[in-house]
């Protein structure tokens, strides 16, 4: 047995506390003053991502260690010198581009940005809350969807596992692999589909309406008007800057 | 409680579910439900809530009451505050990412406030004695746990009346004690009404205070469980099983014994050696050390998450051992994979692919290059499949789903056959026969391994018992420690039998 010791399952208390709107703003703010902000201004961008995520969700920096991130970020950089704008510098034989190196650069920068941004959100954010935050928006029963859709995930992931082996022991690949890629595509669906129909059984059993928006009990702290201020008045800033 | 006059349900196509069944339950009442797979069980259950006639396809004449309401005049949303329904599967009726989430959906689906919805929760989860889960991730449980919290999810409703259909046919025995405990606590302190649906009866009978038997949407008996087992003849011919006497965890640890010493001196068809497999950096088996003989039948027993499905896997090739050895006897190590080792999974959905039963079957075959019109022919006979051989297998019941998933597997005539739970939605009946085919393959050299929680199927079938607990192998079966209400009660039903 497993025990979960994700965070997001525990209560939090903090002194500066944003609901599940104030990370939304952050993961909003950030995505948008790291469009807005030109050339070396994305470096304050950047070191104000780093901050926050430091300061309330430092797990989020997890994220600079993490492979995929990088193998996004080295090639941008490695080839932007290579592909944008004029040649104007030589070496070892390659010519390259310095406006090209530079636009990489802020490139790479802002992706890290909306990254880190969207990893605090991940991080801070439960499914269920997200849930609610969509429901909050009168998106009716999205909410409900959201949280079935990560419930079902493993039993899906397992159902394509064990399909899976089941034709391969069968000798599916021996021949005729897309045949058999399209009969295994095929099994898995229907298997969803058939369960799909249970779930909503079960919650109808339990007075589930997807015609009726459920709400959200997410209210707006001060902490999140505050945060979504300082953002508007960064991006006016940066318009006019 | 259940007032039941006249009840006929059809499915499109006119398929008959339900058949002028009347029933009545009084407050109180634990009442089991059995009956062979496809008999109306299920629709019943829909019908208490109302999912039958107002969310289902099907129609529906006659009278359904419960708690003085008639589910026809009212919506299932008006019924969930009278009726809870649990399902079979936990992974499909549970939609938040945490408990406490969990019991908070119905009744903010009810409207209620939030101190309400806490206060429902809190009692939810002392009644089903599960408090400690609260602020769990859904899918962090064990199957057992899971079951536990759907319970007291459909609890928070603050229902009269608690269905189960086949609560515990994913569980380990563990698990099933303890969800039929909970349930029976319910009964027994709130003085709730239970009605549940079973086909391990062994358990469930230890604490019902009556058993109802269904064939073809009828009723055919009712009665307290000591006075239905007693038509003993007629529920073998349901293929209703009636609890075994003489079942006992020490038996099996004895048979367990025995078997292996019959088999000392014999070439095996494989030998696991000190073997360590597992996903990743999970350690699931641990020091393993067994072989399995050409024609032997050998059960696999063990506890939710003890890594049965593992070895099953790795037996299988389709997961490598970490450390140790698996060796194959030298004949068998030379044909590919799948003719060597045929792996009947849990759910016979996962595993159909095709349009047709004879395409399913020749399926394996036609890919091995080895199909041969007049083995397709024989193995459709032996299955009793030949009159099903052009049906859809979606459109089969489970247990023929099931046959249909093994006659497949069975085509490629593996020298191991290993079979991963396969009493899921079998009733006995239907069970048997299969195994009894099983049982008929070993004087071809087939070797059999049955993983499974079923300790009845168990002492029939196996020649030889494996038990994993906790990753690691061990001949000795398990004991509970104190004996339980169940347990207690149990004996009684076993002595009252026995005599």
């Amino acid at each position: 047995m497993t025990v979960w010791q994700d965070s997001r399952a525990m209560p939090r208390t903090r002194r500066i506390a944003f609901s599940v709107y104030g990370y939304l703003f952050f993961f909003l703010g950030t995505a948008v003053t790291a469009i807005l902000a030109r050339e070396g201004r994305v470096v304050l961008v950047l070191l104000g991502t780093l901050l926050f995520a430091g300061v309330f969700h430092s797990q989020a920096l997890k994220l600079l260690r993490d492979r995929k991130i990088w193998a996004f970020i080295v090639p941008t950089l490695l080839l932007s010198p290579l592909v944008i704008g004029e040649p104007d510098l030589e070496i070892w034989g390659l010519h390259l581009s310095r406006a090209g190196f530079w636009a990489g650069v802020w490139m790479a920068l802002r992706a890290l940005c909306i990254a880190l941004a969207a990893s605090v959100f991940a991080r801070a954010v439960s499914v269920s809350q997200m849930a609610e935050l969509l429901e909050g928006m009168r998106l009716k029963g999205l909410g409900f969807a959201l949280g079935v859709a990560t419930n079902m995930l493993p039993t899906i992931q397992e159902t394509m596992q064990t399909s899976y082996q089941a034709i391969r022991l069968r000798g599916g690949f021996r021949s005729g692999r897309l045949r058999t890629l399209r009969l295994l595509l095929v099994t898995v669906i229907a298997g969803s589909l058939r369960r799909g129909d249970d779930i909503v059984s079960a919650a109808e059993a339990r007075a589930f309406d997807p015609a009726r928006s459920l709400g959200s009990s997410i209210s707006v702290t001060h902490a999140d008007l505050a945060l979504a201020a300082a953002f508007g008045a960064l991006a006016v800033a940066l318009l006019l800057v | 409680m259940i007032d039941i006059k006249d009840l006929t349900v059809r499915y499109k196509g006119d398929q008959t579910a339900l058949d002028g069944l009347s029933l009545r339950v009084q407050p109180g009442e634990f009442v089991l439900l059995t009956g062979p797979s496809g008999c109306g069980k299920s629709t019943l259950a829909r019908c208490l809530n109302g999912l039958i006639p107002h969310a289902s396809k099907a129609t529906m004449t006659g009278r359904v009451a419960v708690d003085g309401m008639p589910t026809a005049e009212h919506t299932v949303a008006e019924m969930a505050a009278h009726v809870g329904l649990v399902f079979q599967n936990p992974s499909t009726q549970l939609f938040g990412s945490t408990v406490a989430e969990e019991l908070a959906f119905g009744p903010r689906n009810l409207g209620l406030s939030p101190e309400e919805v806490a206060q429902r929760s809190a009692f939810a989860l002392e009644a089903t004695g599960i408090q400690h889960l609260r602020e769990r991730a859904t899918t962090s449980l064990s199957a057992g746990e899971q079951q536990r919290v759907a319970i007291a999810a459909v609890l928070t409703m603050r229902p009269r009346l608690l269905v189960l259909d086949e609560p515990t046919s994913n569980l380990d025995l563990k698990g099933s004690k303890a969800v039929l405990e909970t349930v029976h606590r319910l009964c027994i302190d709130y003085g709730l009404t239970i009605f549940i649906i079973e086909h391990r009866l062994s358990e469930a009978a230890a604490l019902a205070d009556r058993m109802v038997v269904m064939n073809e949407g009828k009723i055919l008996l009712d009665g307290p469980p000591e006075d239905v087992f007693r038509e003993r003849h007629l529920l073998s011919e349901l293929g209703v099983r009636c609890p075994d006497p003489t079942l006992h965890p020490h038996n099996i640890a004895m048979h367990s014994v025995e078997g292996q010493m019959q088999r000392s001196g014999t070439k095996p068809l494989v030998q696991l050696e000190d073997v360590e497999a597992g996903y990743d950096s999970h350690l699931v088996l641990q020091e393993v050390d067994f072989a399995v003989y050409p024609g032997e039948f050998v059960a696999l027993v063990g506890d939710n998450g003890a890594g049965k499905t593992t070895m099953a896997r790795l037996l299988a090739g389709l997961l490598k051992a970490q450390r140790g050895r698996v060796t194959w006897d030298e004949e068998v190590q030379r044909v590919p994979l799948g003719r060597r080792v045929g792996l009947l999974f849990q759910n016979p959905l996962d595993q159909l692919f095709c349009d047709s039963v004879e395409e399913e079957i020749s399926f394996g075959p036609r890919n091995f290059g080895s199909l041969s019109d007049e083995k397709l022919d024989s193995l459709l006979d032996v299955t009793g499949l030949a009159k099903l051989r052009h049906r859809n297998p979606y459109a089969l019941s489970v247990g023929q789903q099931q046959r249909v998933a093994l006659a497949s597997i069975l085509a490629l005539e593996p020298a191991l056959l290993i079979l991963d739970e396969p009493t899921m939605g079998q009733d006995w009946g239907s069970l048997s026969r299969v195994m009894d085919f099983l049982t008929r393959l070993k004087g071809h050299g087939q070797a059999i391994l049955l993983i499974t929680h079923d300790h009845e199927l168990v002492r029939r079938y196996a020649e030889r018992i494996l038990m994993l607990e906790d990753g690691k192998l061990s001949n000795v079966a398990p004991h509970d420690g104190e004996s339980s209400t169940m347990d207690i009660r149990r004996e009684r039903l076993h002595e009252v039998l026995s005599s």
